[in-house]
């Protein structure tokens, strides 16, 4: 057991320094949500009380940017660096756990994840926005609820890393699964405005209820909202972590 | 004594291709065993079995008694592994490259410090410890590779082609540092090259793989006393005719005419040196030149890999 904290920490802790000597691994991370959070504020923040009857726009497009800087976590890429410098195989043949090789780079990741969303939410706090309910329960909810996504987001890569070996082909599919993971739901209409087959699309996708989940922190908290959003998202985990887990299965058997 | 690596019929098929074919062999405490072979001969893909990094397709494996698959986690600690590709992260020193090693090991964290300064010391890098190893030279890299594998003080070491792409004086030292601690220690070395000569020099026992099999196993002395012929190389001005008349000589195994002279093997050269010249003479043909060479482990290659040649490509002979 003690062996096994002790081989957690050292994988979790390599993850978290080469996340900090890598600007290019946390500068995005911190900028772009901030970018597309301005823009969407500027564009809509005037005109959505009238349009689509939500008054606080800022808070309303606050978990938008938080999601996006969870999205910036990049095990996958880390992954498949390692796999492809060889480091990978040097983890293998140590004696530490399959399992601590996975869960101590995705504890790194997180690490990374919270300091991200802190820094927006305290970004949201200069600009007026407020927990609806307490404070403290209303920023474990949303550090929760993006920490499971990031998760779910983050087994998607390594699970490509593990199962191709390739740098191209996570980013292309952690690519190709974020846009309409992302924009497929009530990122910036509330679900009441949408029809027909984007508003049934909509309510498959894990992302709006957990989008639902984090505005409801701000607003009225609605215990019965939040809690559909927390089980989404544990939902979305648990299945990208089995694909991650039989990825890693595979690339023993396949050797390549 | 029990073999501290034994291999039965192990066999790994990527698709259609067998890469390693039903191999047997076992390695017996404190013994170097160089694997020698072409490239895609299998040598890489049946270490990597043999170090838990890939599931065989059939047969097994252990090491020290542990099955490589069933009890992987009781054959790593017990493996140091030097990979053809130095892997490391780039972004780590050379300090915290061996600390982290040492922990992943079971080390506790003063011990692991500690360990990896003393590493440092051993390959030469102690004063480069403290610079990230992506700004460290080739040399380097494999010095801390090999001080990764080394840091955990294994019983059984692997090696695959470990100064594949290092200067001479780089190789000399990787190989002096290796057979110093495995001297002290009684290492079990398990390793493959593409340098004969190393193996010549380093190995207990050698054996020769090619295709996925293992094509002939023994001591370098007994494989180049059983295999190996000498060769005589004669600089004649018709090497044609010279051939000729050599192949009537008895004793010789091979002829083969090339500008210039005829290249001659031949068991003992120094017992039929004398029939040769003499059948020559008798020909009017006379040897400019006559220079006999001891065979090498390269001979001994050539010659398996030329026999064991499917026919049609011709055993050499013209």
């Amino acid at each position: 057991m003690v062996g096994y904290l002790v081989q957690f920490v050292t994988i979790a802790s390599r993850t978290i320094t080469s996340i900090m000597r890598e600007p290019a691994a946390w500068l995005p991370a911190l900028l772009t949500p901030m970018c597309i959070f301005a823009v969407q504020v500027g564009a809509f923040g005037q005109i959505s009380g009238r349009a689509f009857d939500v008054p606080d726009y800022v808070a309303f497009q606050l978990p938008v940017a938080m999601l996006i800087a969870a999205s910036f976590s990049s095990a996958g890429h880390a992954v498949v660096t390692d796999i492809s410098s060889g480091y990978f195989d040097k983890l293998c043949l140590s004696p530490a756990r399959r399992s601590v090789l996975l869960v101590g780079r995705l504890a790194g990741e997180m690490c990374g994840v919270l300091v991200y969303i802190a820094v927006l939410l305290n970004v949201g706090l200069l600009l007026g926005v407020r927990f609806g309910g307490n404070p403290l329960v209303g920023a474990m909810t949303l550090y929760a609820l993006m920490v499971l996504f990031a998760i779910a987001y983050d087994a998607i890569g390594i699970a490509v890393a593990l199962r191709t070996g390739s740098p191209k082909a996570v980013q292309a599919v952690s690519f190709m699964i974020f846009f309409p993971l992302l924009f497929i739901t009530p990122w910036s209409v509330p679900r009441e405005y949408m029809t027909g087959w984007f508003a049934t699309l909509t309510s498959l996708n894990p992302l709006t209820y957990l989008f639902e989940a984090a505005r409801s922190v701000f607003g009225t908290p609605d215990t019965a909202v939040i809690t559909r959003g927390l089980v989404a998202a544990t939902l979305f985990s648990a299945v990208t972590l089995s694909l991650c887990v039989w990825g890693f299965h595979r690339r023993l058997r396949a050797g390549t | 004594m029990s073999a501290v690596i034994e291999a039965n019929e192990l066999t790994r098929s990527f698709g259609q291709i067998r890469a390693v074919d039903g191999v047997s062999f076992s390695v017996a405490r404190g013994e170097v065993f160089g694997l020698l072979g072409p490239n895609g001969a299998g040598k890489s893909t049946l270490l990597r079995m043999l170090t838990t990094l890939l599931t065989p397709t059939s047969g097994n494996a252990s090491i020290l008694g542990h099955d490589v698959v069933r009890d992987a986690a009781q054959v790593r600690p017990n493996i140091g592994v030097v990979l053809q590709e130095v892997g490391l992260d780039d972004r780590q020193t050379g300090y915290e490259v061996l600390t982290l090693h040492g922990l992943l090991y079971g080390l506790r964290p003063r011990d692991a410090r500690a360990r990896a300064t003393e590493m440092l010391e051993i390959v030469g890098l102690a004063d480069a410890a403290n610079r990230r190893v992506g700004a460290y030279s080739g040399g380097m890299r494999r010095r801390i590779d090999l001080a990764m594998a080394l840091l955990h003080e294994p019983p059984v070491m692997f090696l695959d082609e470990p100064t594949t792409g290092l200067d001479p004086s780089s190789r000399a030292a990787i190989w002096d540092l290796l057979a110093r601690r495995c001297a002290e220690s009684g290492t079990t070395i398990f390793l493959t090259t593409q340098y004969l000569e190393e193996a010549d020099r380093i190995a207990d026992r050698v054996a020769f793989a090619d295709r996925g099999r293992i094509v002939r196993e023994g001591t370098p002395s007994e494989l180049k006393a059983e295999l190996a012929t000498d060769t005589v190389e004669i600089t004649t001005a018709l090497p044609e005719q010279a051939a000729a008349v050599l192949a009537s000589v008895p004793g010789i195994r091979q002829v083969l005419a090339q500008p210039g002279g005829v290249t001659v093997r031949i068991q003992e050269a120094s017992v039929h040196l004398a029939p040769i010249v003499a059948a020559l003479l008798a020909a009017d043909l006379e040897p400019k030149e006559i220079v006999v060479t001891q065979p090498t482990l390269d001979d001994v290659f050539r010659v398996i890999t030329t026999v064991d040649e499917p026919a049609g490509r011709g055993g050499g002979e013209r």
